[in-house]
């Protein structure tokens, strides 16, 4: 079933286009990557989804929930799904805590709002969260400020106040990278296995491949605000088609296999907002760029059955060859 | 990108407030409609527009907007070296903080704090009971008043700029540290200096008025805006205009120096660090 | 914790001796000799050396400090060389005018800052917001004294509802009493509430900026719901220490206030006291007034410590 479908999302910040018509879907329960560099329009995309998009920030499209198209909804209606059917994870956990407000409090917090608990049965409920994502003593642990915590410890606690209510989604933007890499395996594992248990949809957004390969089950790779390729995870890392996909694994060190005498990088930089170049984003830093690339192309693919949308797509007007 | 930014509003408006007062101070040096000093009971507590009379006259018959006018010269002297006493104090004394850093740098801003406790009319009421009351006096308590406040935004813009990349490199150079102030530090901070300049030119303002207000500040037969206010006060039922021109003066004219302050630290440094202005 | 408050301590009674000796030295140092003021030019050398003698001024100036602060640590700050009167005993009397006076201006100023500030940065960039701006740029350009002047020629001479000075004893009338203090308290409140006002709307505006808030709005708080639960708390913690810096321009405030509506309070004592150069009031006021605002400083020091969670346990 269909729990997201996110059709044609264009994102302008400042009359600058920043996500240009952008669409994909997110079934019940599954775990989707998203992949992107800074600036590729990623975080934005699932600002729109929860509504939380800068002033500055226009959206247009459709963001459809169960039927309903997030973008043309009321204030009130959207504070009553966040938090409790689609919720979010945020990159800094320092910064995302409220400073003075104890941890507890703030993972009991979306209990309180949507389930209309009394305190000491929202934090019971936060506690025992607490214990799930496996942080030792979760009592004095409620009780903490986040100063008080480690960067793991914080992250857990994010993501405690992000499922207080068991939701459907959850979008998780970056949620390891501030952590060491000893820790992000862990957290990742956490996360993993709390939205299994809970049979929830996972939208991972990262820059990391190791993460997505870790994780997801399918993977939307972003560039430039556009999604260039999608496909199960396995898949597209393995075979990618897209040119930047390419240059992503072709750039991921190997800890084991054989030494390279050079990591092999993409050329060119990732251009500012409003820098990229017309038709194809990505065609000025392209090995494979033809002359057609100055038109735009289309997320196309083969479907497997007659009448199915194809799991797999690209957006490349010469994509590289099936090996 | 390098866009050219916009002079703002708020700078063009205080610069335009400021420049009309200085004008008004200089003109009223050599000329004002009627002689603001001249005492003429014929024509006591005329309403405006009587007789060639503007805003009307006081209730020793002088022309209103004369004496108004006239007021507006020791206003600017007393800003200006109230000003100039607190920066040429203050800043050494702050940049010397910021350099030695250490003992040297809790000293100064330790003494500082205390400074703080004495507000500028306090500080003057102080003077005067020592020295007698004039607008000189005034005008050095105010000064010293404003030499904690001067001290700490240079201290603390000082330090920024002391751990700049060109600074280091003077250092490398072996360049000593006066010399490094004077040629690199004070002209990249002279932004911050000039915003809180104005800051501290609009509360001398306020506080001369007050101590004028108070008959220990500028003396008779001087013109001042303060005095007159004080003056007005048993006439409030008969003539309250002997009131409300004074008061607007100085409104307007604090009104000019923040807006002007408000401007130049849109323009220049926007994340400066001003004392006294939120 | 523990620690921190001793340190803060001692710095409060380092600061307030330092500010001591800047008192004495201004009015007991450096100006001429208080016996030639008080017996004139034509008084006798012997007339002067014995008036010298009994005020004690024949000995060092450090001794002379060390005889007024000894006094003063222990709560005499001794008897006016001009009107034979305890200094201590008035100061204290006139307190019972100023302190309610500054108490009643701070608190009307916090009334309407508050409100006004949280508004101004809930609108900001709309209407709302420069309407506020606007306003406070007013607030802040009056001068307090002014707006008491204005105040009295409005509402006690046209309007007749309020008196338009002097001061009614608590213990006559607790009721005329708060009413010949509200018209100083507005005029006091009204610059202060300005100044305070854009505290509190930059406060908040920086706390609205917080990722926290966004946090907040993520498990389903509405905007509204994100500021008050998260954000005021954050945005009290450094007006709490404004409050604590503005005391000394209350303070000035009130002292000016004061002589406008002819309230019996230190304000008017310290100008009656100048004009009769009478050193020792003048000193002994002074003094109190500093060490409130030092005391005053460090208690909000110490309470923006214990607001903040992150400095309760750091130090």
């Amino acid at each position: 079933m269909t729990l997201l479908a996110v059709e044609d999302l264009r994102v302008d910040i400042a009359g600058v286009n920043a996500v240009g018509g952008v669409s994909f879907t997110v079934a019940d329960g599954q775990r989707v990557g998203l992949i992107g560099e800074s600036g590729s329009g990623k975080t934005l995309t699932a600002l729109a989804v929860m509504g939380l998009l800068p002033d500055a920030a226009r959206a247009s499209g459709r963001v459809v929930y169960r039927g309903d198209d997030l973008l043309t909804m009321d204030e009130d209606a959207l504070c009553r799904l966040r938090g409790d059917r689609i919720a979010m994870v945020f990159q800094e956990p320092m910064s995302a805590l409220d400073p003075v407000v104890r941890v507890g409090d703030q993972v009991a917090e979306p209990r309180l709002i949507h389930r209309g608990e009394s305190r000491d049965v929202a934090m019971r409920h936060a506690v025992a969260l607490l214990g799930r994502l496996r942080l030792s003593d979760p009592v004095s642990i409620a009780r903490a400020y986040p100063h008080q915590l480690s960067g793991g410890q914080r992250q857990r606690v994010l993501i405690a106040s992000a499922l207080a209510c068991g939701p459907d989604l959850l979008l998780a933007d970056e949620p390891t990278s501030a952590l060491d890499v000893t820790v992000q395996a862990q957290v990742l594992d956490l996360l993993r296995g709390a939205v299994e248990a809970t049979h929830a949809a996972l939208l991972l957004i990262t820059h990391d491949l190791a993460v997505v390969a870790a994780t997801c089950q399918q993977v939307l790779v972003m560039y430039g605000g556009r999604i260039v390729e999608r496909g199960p995870t396995r898949d597209v890392l393995a075979r990618p088609r897209h040119p930047y996909t390419r240059g992503l694994v072709d750039a991921h060190p190997n800890v084991v296999g054989p030494r390279l005498a050079r990591l092999p990088a993409i050329a060119g930089s990732v251009p500012p907002l409003g820098g990229f170049p017309d038709g194809c984003v990505f065609r000025d830093r392209c090995p494979r760029a033809i002359e057609q690339c100055v038109v735009e192309p289309v997320l196309t693919g083969r479907p497997r059955r007659r009448g199915e949308t194809p799991t797999r797509a690209v957006a490349c007007w010469n994509p590289v060859p099936d090996r | 990108m390098n866009r050219r930014r916009r002079v703002p509003p708020t700078l063009i408006a205080g610069a335009v407030v400021v420049a009309l007062v200085v004008v008004a101070a200089l003109v009223s040096l050599v000329w004002t409609p009627f002689d603001p000093r001249l005492a003429d009971t014929a024509s006591r507590l005329l309403g405006p527009g009587v007789e060639g009379h503007l805003l009307g006259t006081d209730q020793y018959g002088r022309d209103l907007l004369s004496v108004v006018l006239a007021g507006s010269q020791v206003i600017v002297i007393v800003g200006v070296l109230a000003v100039g006493i607190a920066a040429v104090l203050g800043i050494p004394l702050g940049a010397l903080a910021a350099v030695r850093g250490g003992w040297v740098g809790e000293l100064v801003m330790r003494g500082s704090d205390v400074m703080y406790a004495f507000p500028a009319v306090l500080m003057a009421l102080m003077l005067s009971a020592a020295y007698g009351s004039s607008t000189t006096t005034a005008m050095v308590a105010i000064g010293i008043a404003y030499v904690p406040v001067f001290a700490r935004v240079t201290r603390a813009a000082s330090l920024q700029v002391l751990t700049r990349d060109y600074v280091l490199a003077a250092r490398a150079y072996g360049r000593r540290s006066p010399y490094i102030v004077v040629r690199h530090v004070l002209p990249n901070i002279s932004s911050v200096l000039i915003v809180q300049a104005t800051v501290a030119f609009a509360l001398a303002v306020l506080a001369e008025a007050a101590l004028s207000y108070l008959g220990v500040g500028t003396q008779p037969p001087t013109p001042s805006w303060g005095r007159m206010l004080k003056d007005s006060q048993t006439f409030l039922d008969s003539a309250p205009r002997l009131a409300l021109w004074p008061g607007l003066a100085i409104a307007a004219v604090v009104l000019g120096l923040n807006l002007l302050g408000d401007g130049l630290r849109d323009r220049y440094d926007p994340h400066a660090h001003i004392e006294g202005r939120p | 914790m523990a620690l921190f408050v001793l340190r803060r301590f001692a710095i409060l009674i380092a600061s307030v001796f330092a500010a001591s000796v800047l008192v004495f030295v201004v009015l007991a140092a450096l100006p001429g000799d208080a016996a030639e003021v008080q017996l004139g030019d034509q008084a006798t050398p012997e007339a002067l050396a014995a008036l010298r003698h009994e005020l004690g001024l024949d000995v060092p100036l450090v001794v002379q400090y060390g005889r007024w602060m000894g006094g003063v640590v222990r709560g005499d700050l001794g008897t006016s060389y001009v009107s034979s009167l305890p200094v201590g005993a008035q100061i204290r009397d006139r307190l019972f005018v100023t302190g309610p006076l500054a108490l009643f201006g701070m608190t009307l100023a916090v009334l309407i800052a508050a409100p006004a500030g949280v508004y101004s940065a809930a609108h900001h960039r709309r209407l709302g917001d420069a309407v506020v701006s606007a306003l406070t740029q007013l607030g802040m350009a009056v001068p307090a004294f002014w707006a008491g002047i204005m105040l009295i020629t409005l509402v006690s001479v046209k309007l007749h509802w309020l008196p338009a000075g002097g001061f009614v004893p608590w213990g006559q009338d607790v009721g005329g009493a708060l009413r010949s203090l509200v018209l100083p308290a507005v005029s006091i409140a009204l610059v202060q509430g300005a100044i305070l006002t854009r505290y509190v709307r930059s406060a908040v505006l920086d706390v609205l900026r917080e990722d926290y808030i966004r946090t907040a709005r993520a498990r389903g708080r509405t905007r509204t719901g994100a500021l008050v639960r998260h954000g005021l708390r954050n945005a009290a913690i450094p007006v709490v220490t404004v409050l604590g810096l503005q005391l000394s321009f209350l303070i000035a405030g009130a002292v000016v206030v004061e002589n406008v509506f002819f309230l019996p309070g230190l304000g008017r004592m310290l100008l009656r006291a100048i004009g009769d150069r009478d050193l020792l009031l003048v000193q002994g006021t002074v003094l109190m007034l500093t060490v409130v605002v030092l005391v005053v400083n460090f208690l909000v020091d110490l309470a923006y410590h214990y607001l903040d969670p992150r400095l309760r346990t750091a130090t």
